[in-house]
């Protein structure tokens, strides 16, 4: 009577249960979900909801920079230029891991099974992110020239060059690499491009010079496609595991 | 939210209603009246603002199933569930336990046993949602399920 063996080892013995396990196909599934009123939420509120699933020491780090930029400033009256620039890609580092970390934690599959696709989220954390580090660089770009003989707007193209550098660098890593590797080569690239930018702001001052000013302005515009490039890529890569 | 986002939500939905299905008509054993408890499932759970907040939240969706299936049993009689899906055309269609071995093996494990294969092997619900369901330890519904698996390989192994 008992034809079945499970020889096939567990995968085998899974598949008789999903077809002992199997109903009849449902009559009313197409027309029900044709049918059934979703609830709506507008942009607003879901990025509003995704600002309470952010972590913790995303907002630290930015607050963190800015408490150095401000005392700098104000009450050490210090030039801290080099110090806020060599922090930016700390900065940087909390956009890139907040947007891997479904692939830090292995969750793609799961998210993509959630009411909101992935692409949705992976939007609304980098729009966040996106509109709360321009404000903080809107603040730390006056605050960091106050004390130094550079413009605002040399200031500006110091200040987001290195944030660039990281955050095209970390995202092209978190696109081909998986699970934990991601969130430490983005550790590293940060740490790499903080440590590059102090040796190079401590030893070839010449770097900074006006002369050499337009090469910065030149990296800027590169790093700033390349960015723009590494969002669209990581979003159609969102799209992809959908 | 974007048309992008809309035909998302219906795949996903269309996804979980398949599985809440099979799950009712484990319970139940009648196409329609499953289909019917399916779709009230969907219908209280999509009002819920859980759901517009956070999504498909699976131990509130399985539980509600639940929670109608025992309505619908304490309504009906389970005699009465069971005679009508036997008089029915469903009989000669009913898949359910297809497999004539598999059915036999199946019908040595306990009905907390069954449900649990049903919910972890086929559809494919994470442990911690079991936990959840069964008010079980996740060490719990391991072990159980796995001394399921065992029972049953060894029933088919005789």
């Amino acid at each position: 009577m008992k034809t079945v063996r499970a020889d096939g080892g567990k995968d085998a013995l899974k598949e008789k249960l999903r077809e002992a396990f199997a109903a009849p196909a449902p009559v009313d599934k197409e027309r029900f979900l044709r049918t059934v009123p979703q609830p709506q939420m507008s942009h607003v509120e879901f990025m509003l909801l995704q600002i309470g699933y952010m972590k913790k020491w995303i907002w630290a780090v930015s607050a963190f920079v800015f408490g150095i930029a401000l005392n700098g400033a104000c009450f050490w009256n210090r030039d801290m230029l080099w110090v806020i620039a060599s922090l930016m890609p700390f900065i940087a580092l909390s956009l890139t891991t907040e947007n891997a970390r479904s692939a830090v934690y292995g969750m793609e599959e799961l998210e993509m099974a959630s009411r909101f696709s992935l692409r949705s989220v992976v939007l609304a954390r980098l729009g966040i992110l996106g509109f709360f580090h321009t404000l903080l660089l809107c603040v730390l770009v006056p605050l960091s020239s106050r004390n130094s003989v550079y413009t605002v707007f040399q200031t500006g193209i110091y200040l987001i060059v290195p944030y660039l550098i990281t955050t095209v660098l970390s995202l092209g890593a978190s696109r081909q690499y998986h699970g934990k590797e991601v969130f430490y080569m983005c550790m590293g690239i940060a740490a790499l491009v903080s440590v590059l930018h102090t040796v190079i702001s401590g030893g070839a001052k010449i770097l900074y010079t006006r002369d050499y000013f337009k090469w910065w302005v030149a990296a800027f515009a590169i790093l700033s496609a390349g960015f723009i490039m590494e969002c669209r890529k990581m979003i159609r890569q969102t799209e992809e595991i959908g | 939210m974007s048309d992008y986002e809309s035909r998302h939500s219906v795949s996903v939905l269309e996804e979980q209603y398949d599985k809440i299905y099979r799950y009712c008509y484990y319970k139940l054993r009648q196409r329609e009246l499953a289909e019917d408890i399916t779709q009230e499932t969907f219908l209280r759970f999509l009002n819920q603002e859980r759901y517009r907040d956070i999504g498909f939240h699976l131990p509130c969706l399985y539980r509600i199933a639940h929670n109608l299936c025992v309505d619908e049993f304490r309504r009906k009689k389970p005699e009465e569930i069971f005679s009508e899906e036997m008089t029915g055309d469903e009989a000669a269609a009913d898949k359910m336990f297809s497999g004539v071995s598999v059915k036999m093996a199946l019908a040595v494990l306990d009905e907390e046993e069954r449900e649990m294969i049903l919910l972890r092997y086929v559809n494919e619900v994470p442990v911690s949602v079991i936990c959840e369901l069964f008010r079980l330890s996740r060490f719990a519904v391991y072990r159980k399920t796995a001394k399921a698996l065992r029972k049953l390989e060894k029933e088919l192994k005789e």
